[in-house]
Parts: C-alpha cells; sequence; structure tokens
C-alpha cells in the first residue's frame, strides 16, 4: 500500500489540528487561560490553516474532484462517507469557535465540548477507513485507531508548545509557560512523544513480514483442506 | 433463490492463450463499460485498463512444477467487500442477477474499492480516472440484437478450449453449478468470507499423468 501524498498530507495536517484543538482543550481543564490574543492571533488561525490545507490536499488524490459531494452519500456503510461529513462540520465548529473567542473573548462549553467531539470523531472515521479493511492485516488491528489519536495529538500538542515559544519570545514577551508549570508542560510532552514513537515502532514491529506471514496461517481447518484442492494454493 | 450470475474458469484446459484477455478488451472498449484506455501502448512502457488477465506462474518445487495459467476478473463476490467501502454509491451489486457493476459517471476515482478488493480485481483507468472491472458482459449478455448463442461474456465465447463456463450458480441444474459440484470447483481466499461468485476447477491433470504413467 502506498498511499498518494495528498492523503499523507491530509492525515498529518487535520491530526496535528485536531491535535491542537484537543490540546487547548486540555489546558482549558487544567485552569490556565491562555492570552486571548494568542488564541485569536496565532492558535486559531493556525488550525484553521492547517485544516484548510489539509481539505485542500485532500482532493488531489480523487480521480473527479468534482464530484467530491458525492462522498457524503453513502455514510450508513462507508467509514470515507462519514470522514467526509465529519471534516466539514469540524472546521465549522472551529470557526464557530474563533468567532466566539474573537468576540466574546471565551469559547462557551458546550463549544469546547462539541469541538472535542469532533475532533475524536474525525480520528476516528480516517482511522477505520484503514482499519476496516480486514484483509490489510498491516491495518486490521485496534492500533491503528490508537495510533492516529496518539500521532495527531502528540503532534498537535508539540506545535502548540512551539507557538507558546514563538509567542513567548517573539510576538508579545509574556510566558505563557510559566516556572510553575514548565515541569508538568514538558513532562506531559515527553510524555506524548515517548508513547506515539513507543506505538510506532511496536506497529512497524508487528507489521514485519514474518509476523504477518504468521497471523495470514491462522486459518480454520476446513479452509485450509479447500486450498489443498489446488495443490499450488 | 436469486441468481448469481458468474464465471468457472477450468484450470486444467487453460492454455494462457490470452484470447479471453484481447475479446475482453476489443467487446468492452467500445461497448457500455468503454472506452478502456491504453497509456503508451506502442511505446517502451506500455500500459492500460483491463477486466481480465491471465497471470502465468510456476507452481511447485523442482522437478514436480507446473506451469499455471490463472485468469483472473472480478469474482462478482456475494460479499462483496468493495461495495460498502464505496462512499458515493458508484459501486454497487446488482439485486436481481448478482452483478458487481461501478456506475462511471458517479464513480470520483478515490480508489478505496481497489484497496478493499483483497483479489486486485480493479482498476483504475488512468485517462477517465474512474475504477473499472469485469461487468460480466452485462451488455452483452442482455442484449435483443445479439443472436441468443452470442449472449455470453465475450472472454466465454472467444476461449479455444472451452476453459470458461458462465451461468448461473445459485441454480443447481445449470452447466455452471454441476462443473463446480462434479469437479471439485472452488473460490478463491474463502477465508474472508467474500463468498466470490466465479470459481476455478483445479487441475486433475497431473494426477491423471501420473497415473497413466504408474500403469504403463
Amino acid at each position: 500500500m502506498h498511499p498518494a501524498f495528498s492523503l499523507v498530507f491530509f492525515t498529518s495536517m487535520a491530526g496535528m489540528a485536531q491535535g491542537m484543538v484537543v490540546s487547548l482543550l486540555v489546558l482549558h481543564l487544567a485552569g490556565d487561560p491562555l492570552p486571548n490574543q494568542f488564541m485569536n492571533y496565532l492558535a486559531f488561525p493556525i488550525i484553521l490553516l492547517l485544516l484548510a490545507g489539509g481539505l485542500l490536499a485532500s482532493f488531489f488524490h480523487l480521480g473527479h474532484p468534482e464530484r467530491a459531494w458525492r462522498a457524503i452519500l453513502m455514510w450508513r456503510t462507508s467509514w470515507l462517507s462519514r470522514e467526509v461529513l465529519v471534516m466539514p462540520s469540524f472546521i465549522a465548529l472551529t470557526v464557530l469557535a474563533y468567532i466566539y473567542s474573537w468576540h466574546f473573548s471565551a469559547i462557551p462549553n458546550w463549544l469546547w465540548g462539541l469541538l472535542s467531539i469532533f475532533a475524536i470523531l474525525l480520528w476516528v472515521c480516517t482511522a477505520m477507513i484503514y482499519q476496516c479493511i480486514r484483509f490489510i492485516q498491516e491495518w486490521a488491528h485496534p492500533m491503528t485507531m490508537v495510533n492516529f489519536i496518539a500521532l495527531g495529538f502528540a503532534s498537535g500538542w508539540f506545535l502548540l508548545m512551539v507557538l507558546f515559544v514563538i509567542w513567548s519570545a517573539w510576538l508579545s514577551g509574556e510566558a505563557i509557560v510559566t516556572t510553575q508549570n514548565i515541569a508538568g508542560v514538558a513532562g506531559f510532552t515527553a510524555f506524548l512523544l515517548l508513547f506515539s514513537l513507543t506505538l510506532k515502532l511496536w506497529i512497524w514491529k508487528r507489521n514485519l513480514p514474518s509476523n504477518l506471514n504468521r497471523l495470514c496461517n491462522q486459518q480454520p481447518e476446513s479452509n485450509k483442506r479447500q486450498f489443498d484442492k489446488s495443490r499450488w494454493g | 433463490m436469486s441468481k448469481q450470475l458468474a464465471l468457472v474458469i477450468d484450470l486444467n484446459v487453460c492454455v494462457g492463450c490470452h484470447a479471453c484477455v484481447t475479446s475482453c478488451k476489443e467487446w468492452n472498449t467500445q461497448g457500455s463499460a468503454g472506452p478502456m484506455t491504453d497509456q503508451d501502448p506502442y511505446g517502451a512502457h506500455p500500459s492500460g485498463t483491463f477486466f481480465n488477465r491471465v497471470q502465468t506462474y510456476e507452481a511447485g518445487v523442482f522437478p514436480k512444477m507446473e506451469t499455471v495459467h490463472f485468469p483472473k476478473s472480478c469474482l462478482h463476490c456475494e460479499e462483496p467487500p468493495c461495495v460498502p467501502v464505496c462512499p458515493t454509491g458508484a459501486s454497487y451489486k446488482r439485486k436481481e442477477d448478482g452483478i458487481v457493476l461501478v456506475d462511471y459517471d458517479k464513480c470520483i476515482g478515490c480508489k478505496y474499492c481497489a484497496w478493499a478488493c483483497p483479489y486486485g480485481a480493479r482498476e483504475l483507468d488512468e485517462d477517465r480516472q474512474v475504477m473499472t472491472k469485469c461487468t460480466l458482459c452485462v451488455d452483452r449478455i442482455y442484449s435483443e440484437t445479439l443472436p441468443e448463442a452470442e449472449r455470453k461474456p465475450a472472454c466465454v465465447l472467444a476461449c479455444p478450449t472451452s476453459a470458461r463456463i458462465f451461468g448461473d450458480v445459485h441454480d443447481p441444474q445449470s452447466e455452471a453449478s454441476k462443473a463446480i459440484a462434479e469437479r471439485g470447483g472452488y473460490g478463491l481466499m474463502p477465508e474472508w468470507q467474500t463468498q466470490p461468485a466465479n470459481h476455478y476447477l483445479p487441475r486433475s491433470i497431473t494426477e491423471t499423468i501420473a497415473a497413466v504413467k504408474a500403469e504403463n
């Protein structure tokens, strides 16, 4: 399987945006109100740029992008169709949150809730597109979804930390991460990155050809006999 | 029981002549499924769209080896994994005869169905940018203008060794069903529960030759 580069861009950029939204929620719940100007001038524009870039990239893997609207039709059976519904909804909610943040300097709790639900839903849809194909044993495993969520969250969180530094060092001069909470923030960052790395290494090890051949041979006996009818099977 | 049209392919007599491949391309490039485009057809690296290909390979371990010609096209699964994943509904399975088809006007060319097909039966037409596959010559088999004897898939008519049998595998009296029942016809990769409608008749020719040699 060699997914198109457009899909790699889509998955990385959208996953990072989702990760940033969830990270902002985590900090919101932790009780550290982020500077409103940081949200309005840096965080939300970057999130929306990532989402727009991802959405644009996803069109490039289609043979007929002008018919892309049709992809919302089969949401009853197709995870791809569900993703096509959830992605614009997530973008719309992010825009709404941006408007709230801009005009009222705060995002209501119900919107935080909806935002995080749709961020996670989008991860679930993206992951299930791959995970639901049971013949591709590299993907047909619960760790596929854990992988999408972990890498999205870790990359979004990491980008947010980078933005904190840019904001504090060059843009405003005010420190977001203070001496009181720097240990917690650094520890959490290290944990996310280490967890993602370990998960990725575990998945790569599992997907070694020698391991997957073993999985393929776990068929019921009746099927094996049926194969043996053709002696080259 | 509903109808399930399919092909039964006799691996004993397929000689790998590719008549089914060329007749398939000839009919379908000008039929309702066409055109089936080619890229660089007369150049150094020709490629193109085919609904049916014959793969030839050697099986077994020396000296007990044999050359196998293996015609491969869409198997028109009874549980086709390519259909539910399609986000637009362009891929569908017909209730009336079980043929799996693609509506080229609805296909957005996302290629997800090709990932989901464990048999590699689907090919993206690089020029038209839509997914294509065997239609079981749906525009031939119901034709009212062709002579009745020719209302069969083009590959079946073209096969010089009659290796391809066309029929309703749900009808126990059909030639196809009888061949499956009497000669141990089997579906490919049964462990995935796709229940391919197309069946293959396993080779018995090697055993026959061995038995004859033993007698002499």
